[in-house]
């Protein structure tokens, strides 16, 4: 393309899909890349299903990915339409929202047998935060249970946007697949950036390739840039000189130059993801814009946990692939550490609970490591007795109760969006998790958005997961970090046999440390294998023992019955049983299986 | 033998068997079981030595005498049978009646294993078992005076509705009626069965360990007393009237299981049936094997050992050393420091001949075995 069209903007649309969990984004995303014939099926499969395993798993995307297709319009105009994929955790909200500014408009998938949800409703106000043009469609047209006139009417009114024209399609099916390319280029506006201004593009999103370093994948806001232009990263003022630029397709096609409106990518020698951040922006080094895009956040790692290899001598192996994990995200980060329980680990700070999730699986799966993870703690504010203070991340490194003077926790301002009928039953959850209301409104006549402050700590654990099964999965929830506050924090360390194991301490408010203590006493009692000795389980804070459990000594474990001389049946219970004892860490006398220590993050407050 | 009828299925159990009302149905399957022991009859002819056939089930005594009677024919004709041989047949003794009996035991049949399981009308009940405890005593009656002098009880111990006083009195009444052999198993709730979802459902509740423990001592004390020998984990005998076919299954002998679901070594081949009758019947027997092993040296000391260990005698080092050609604890050399702690315990003894499980050993079986596979 570098004798443009003058026009050549008219004929871009670039766009999002924006949908709840399971509402058929990803089906529609590769419908449209099969319809559009840009890639071949094969091509698109390998692009689309590589290392998806856990999204598919968990029903999310994580990793964004970026396609640019053909579509001969009913005008006989050839149009390019850039898809430009956004992932969908709470975790990861700041990087839908850098995805949606790449764009002009969103295609709202609502599935007509499930109606609006919570997840549709905060990303299209993730959307309309940045001016997008939405274009609702409902999906699921096949099905007998499907209901488009209701949803639509719900669209109407929840959203608050017209949806008589919605298209009606099915993903699976490939159905009105045509009329919604229509819509697509009739609804969302083009591009109207200046391709003679300075440049000013916007990074959504960046990948580490060891060919051609990092990828950073773009949104020419004005202006246009080729190979061996330099350029300025404007917030971390890093510059490079353009290797390679061009299209995804979704696999790169270089080209001359990309240009406003357009969206690619741009290769430089980066080192590290880190290096080029999304939101960050792009102009030139020898003629910059004055101003950069709004909206750029560093990454700011809100949880941390103690990762260790199950194998001691595997440490190196855990080190590699946390450094080859890092040059690929840029919210992830560690450094070394040792626990008296685990040896030598390493410290790990992500952006959320799932975050952490996602890397501690990578490497199970990718790197088919085996890892122990320790309870996940917020960054605690110590205010020592001579008036220093100290920022803890690690449970065991809080200082003796008798030098701190006090302790602040960061808190967070949580808005909470829910129908209205649950606003009692999470009013009451959020008081639990020590939260204020700030203040309460009403979105529509069904909707309510509630405004927290709320301590971190209380957010990482598992909120997300109670405020989902408390509204049957409608309730949304964003939070951001606002100041420290003082808190009546206090450690609470686990002790099995009466030794302590560092490892399980964690850090929880007074009011919560009985129930806490309770619960994780009750849990291990039922992961700790019985011994030839009784094992006491007990937490305690600081001398003071507040719960406690037994592991009575083993008395059974006998197969009465003969099987009829099935001897392989006997051999494989007895050989899993073997498995299972090599799973276990021992700490002193006592063996500890490895799932203990996740078992014990997961707080389920209905018990 | 498997013999996979059932007029109905118990609730504890995850054995393979089918309903059975029809004796069209189970001629056909004598059939196809004939049409088994012909294939290996040809595969290993005479040069075969069986001196212990045993009818297991499902409910082997569902079968009319003639057709008990045409299966061991076939198999003397097919094999070298030996004359003393211990020919033993499951029962449920809701299903036999004196002119039946006379008739197995004319068949051949010279032991009876009997599935009492409990003397209490309502533990049979909640068992799902079809007989009741009156049966019992009658079956034993007629069994011996249709001539069978080696009978064996089945017992079941940590039952629901069941409890200690229960317990003694149903051994106290299997003891009166003189068996040569008795076996106790402790109820185990497996996944798939009725129990198994009564479990899950938290409508069945596990005797408590302590309880079934206590019940399981209480037996052994009580066998013991009564001059029985307790020669494996689960059985126990008059001197000499150990079951000869089951300790096969315990001492790496070769056995040859016939029938949908059944289970052989021979030949250091480990394989299995699939467990589908009407699949078995429609091929005449012949090609039904679903799974195979063959075992290497490696694999039968480790399965000897363990197996080995659930009998009273323990591994014999000399045995060990005949059968592999290697020292046990050369062998075993890993689990030998953790073994030494179990006997420390209390839970296992050792000398310079054998090692054996201790009573309080048996508890945690599964815990040394695991030590050495």
């Amino acid at each position: 393309m570098t004798n443009k069209d003058k026009d050549y903007q008219k004929y871009i649309r670039n766009f999002s899909i924006i949908a709840h969990i399971d509402h058929g984004k990803s089906t529609l995303a590769d419908r449209l890349i099969e319809t559009t014939g840009l890639v071949q099926s094969r091509d698109m499969k390998a692009q689309y299903l590589d290392n998806m395993d856990l999204e598919r798993e968990r029903g999310i995307t994580i990793k964004l990915q970026t396609t640019r297709l053909a579509y001969k319009g009913q005008d006989g105009n050839e149009y390019i339409l850039n898809l430009i994929d956004t992932p969908g955790h709470v975790d990861f909200n700041y990087e839908v929202s850098r995805s949606l500014a790449a764009c002009e408009g969103a295609v709202l998938v609502v599935d007509a047998t499930q109606g609006v949800e919570a997840q549709t409703l905060a990303n299209v106000y993730l959307a309309l935060d940045e001016d997008l043009e939405i274009l609702p469609c409902l999906n699921k047209i096949d099905l007998a249970s499907a209901r488009p006139d209701e949803t639509k009417q719900e669209i109407e009114e929840v959203i608050g946007i017209d949806a008589s024209e919605a298209p009606l399609i099915s993903a699976k099916e490939g159905l009105g697949i045509g009329e919604l390319l229509e819509e697509i280029v009739k609804v969302i506006p083009e591009p109207t950036g200046d391709p003679d201004g300075k440049l000013k593009a916007l990074i959504f999103d960046s990948k580490y390739d060891s060919y051609k370093g990092v990828i950073i994948y773009t949104r020419i806001i004005d202006g246009k840039v080729k190979k061996g232009d330099v350029i300025r990263l404007m917030n971390t003022g890093k510059k490079y000189e353009v290797t390679e630029v061009g299209f995804c397709a979704p696999g790169p096609v270089p080209a001359d130059v990309i240009s406003a409106g357009e969206v690619g990518y741009i290769c430089g020698s980066i080192k590290q993801v880190s290096d080029a951040r999304v939101g960050d922006t792009i102009t030139l080094d020898n003629d910059p814009t004055e101003e950069a895009l709004p909206g750029y956040k560093k990454a700011q790692s809100m949880v941390y946990c103690g990762i260790y290899p199950a194998e001691g001598e595997k440490y190196e192996t855990v080190k590699d692939a946390l450094e080859k994990l890092q040059v690929n995200d840029a919210a992830f980060n560690f450094e070394p550490e040792t626990s008296t329980a685990l040896g030598f680990g390493f410290r790990c700070g992500f952006l959320g609970l799932l975050h952490m999730e996602i890397i501690v699986e990578r490497l199970e799966r990718e790197f088919d490591l085996a890892v122990i993870t320790t309870s996940p703690s917020v960054i605690y504010k110590v205010v020592k007795q001579d008036g220093t203070v100290e920022m803890i991340q690690n449970p065991t490194n809080l200082p003796p109760q008798t030098e701190i003077a006090h302790i602040e926790e960061p808190m967070v301002k949580a808005d909470i969006m829910i129908p209205k009928e649950y606003v009692g039953a999470i009013m009451e959850l959020c008081q639990d998790r020590r939260g204020r209301m700030i203040h309460m409104e009403y979105i529509t006549e069904t909707r309510v958005q509630l405004h927290y402050e709320m301590p971190l700590n209380e957010v990482i654990y598992d909120f997300f997961d109670a405020l989902k099964s408390k509204t049957r999965g409608y309730g949304s929830l964003d939070y951001e970090f606002i100041r420290y506050e003082r808190s009546n924090v206090v450690k609470m360390d686990i002790l099995l046999n009466r030794d302590l194991v560092d490892a399980f301490s964690m850090i929880v408010h007074e009011s919560k440390a009985y129930a806490r203590g309770r619960f994780v006493c009750e849990k291990l009692k039922t992961i700790i294998p019985m011994h030839q000795f009784e094992v006491p389980i007990q937490a305690a804070i600081g001398q003071k023992v507040i719960a406690r459990e037994t592991v009575k000594a083993f008395r059974k474990d006998v197969i009465a019955k003969c099987y009829g001389g099935d001897i392989s049946r006997k051999k494989k219970l007895l050989e899993k049983q073997k498995e299972g004892k090599k799973r276990m860490r021992q700490f002193g006398t006592v063996e500890v299986p490895q799932e203990a220590f996740t078992a014990v993050l997961k707080y389920d407050e209905n018990k | 033998m498997h013999i996979p009828f059932c007029l109905r299925k118990c609730l504890y159990c995850d054995f393979y068997s089918e309903g059975c009302d029809d004796a069209e149905l189970r001629k056909a399957y004598t059939e196809a079981l004939l049409g088994e022991i012909a294939h290996y009859g040809h595969k290993y002819g005479k040069a075969l030595k069986a001196d212990t056939i045993f009818f297991g089930g499902g409910t082997p005594s569902l079968m009319e005498p003639e057709l008990i009677d045409s299966i061991i024919k076939a198999l003397r004709k097919a094999f070298t049978v030996s004359d003393n041989a211990e020919i033993t047949m499951e029962c449920n003794p809701a299903t036999l009646t004196a002119d039946k009996l006379m008739g197995y035991r004319a068949a051949g049949v010279n032991r009876l294993s009997i599935g009492s399981q409990s003397f209490d009308d309502e533990v049979l009940a909640a068992l799902g078992r079809i007989h009741k405890a009156s049966d019992i005593e009658d079956t034993v009656k007629a069994a011996r005076a249709a001539g069978f002098d080696n009978i064996s009880l089945d017992l079941m111990f940590a039952v629901p509705k069941q409890g200690m006083d229960k317990w003694r009195e149903s051994l106290e009444k299997a003891l009166s009626l003189h068996p040569e052999h008795l076996s106790f198993y402790s109820l185990e709730i497996a996944e798939g069965t009725p129990f198994g979802k009564m479990y899950q459902a938290g409508t069945l509740e596990e005797t408590p360990i302590e309880e079934d423990r206590r019940m399981y001592h209480y037996a052994l004390d009580r066998i013991e007393e009564a001059g029985y020998v307790h020669y494996e984990i689960s059985n126990a005998c008059l001197p000499g009237r150990e079951a000869r076919h089951n300790l096969k299954y315990w001492n790496l002998s070769d056995y040859l299981g016939l029938g949908p679901s059944a289970h052989s070594y021979i030949g250091g081949e480990r394989h299995s049936n699939a467990a589908n009758l009407a699949e078995y019947i429609k091929v005449g027997g012949v090609g039904c094997i679903e799974e195979s092993y063959i075992n290497d040296l490696d694999d039968d000391a480790v399965e000897y050992t363990f197996t080995a260990l659930r009998t009273k005698d323990g591994v014999s080092f000399e045995n060990f050393r005949d059968k592999f050609g290697q020292e046990f604890w050369e062998f075993h050399a890993s689990a030998k420091k953790e073994f030494e702690g179990f006997v420390q315990g209390g839970y296992a003894i050792e000398d310079d001949k054998h090692i054996a499980l201790t009573r309080k050993g048996i508890d945690i079986s599964n815990k040394i075995m695991a030590l050495f596979v």
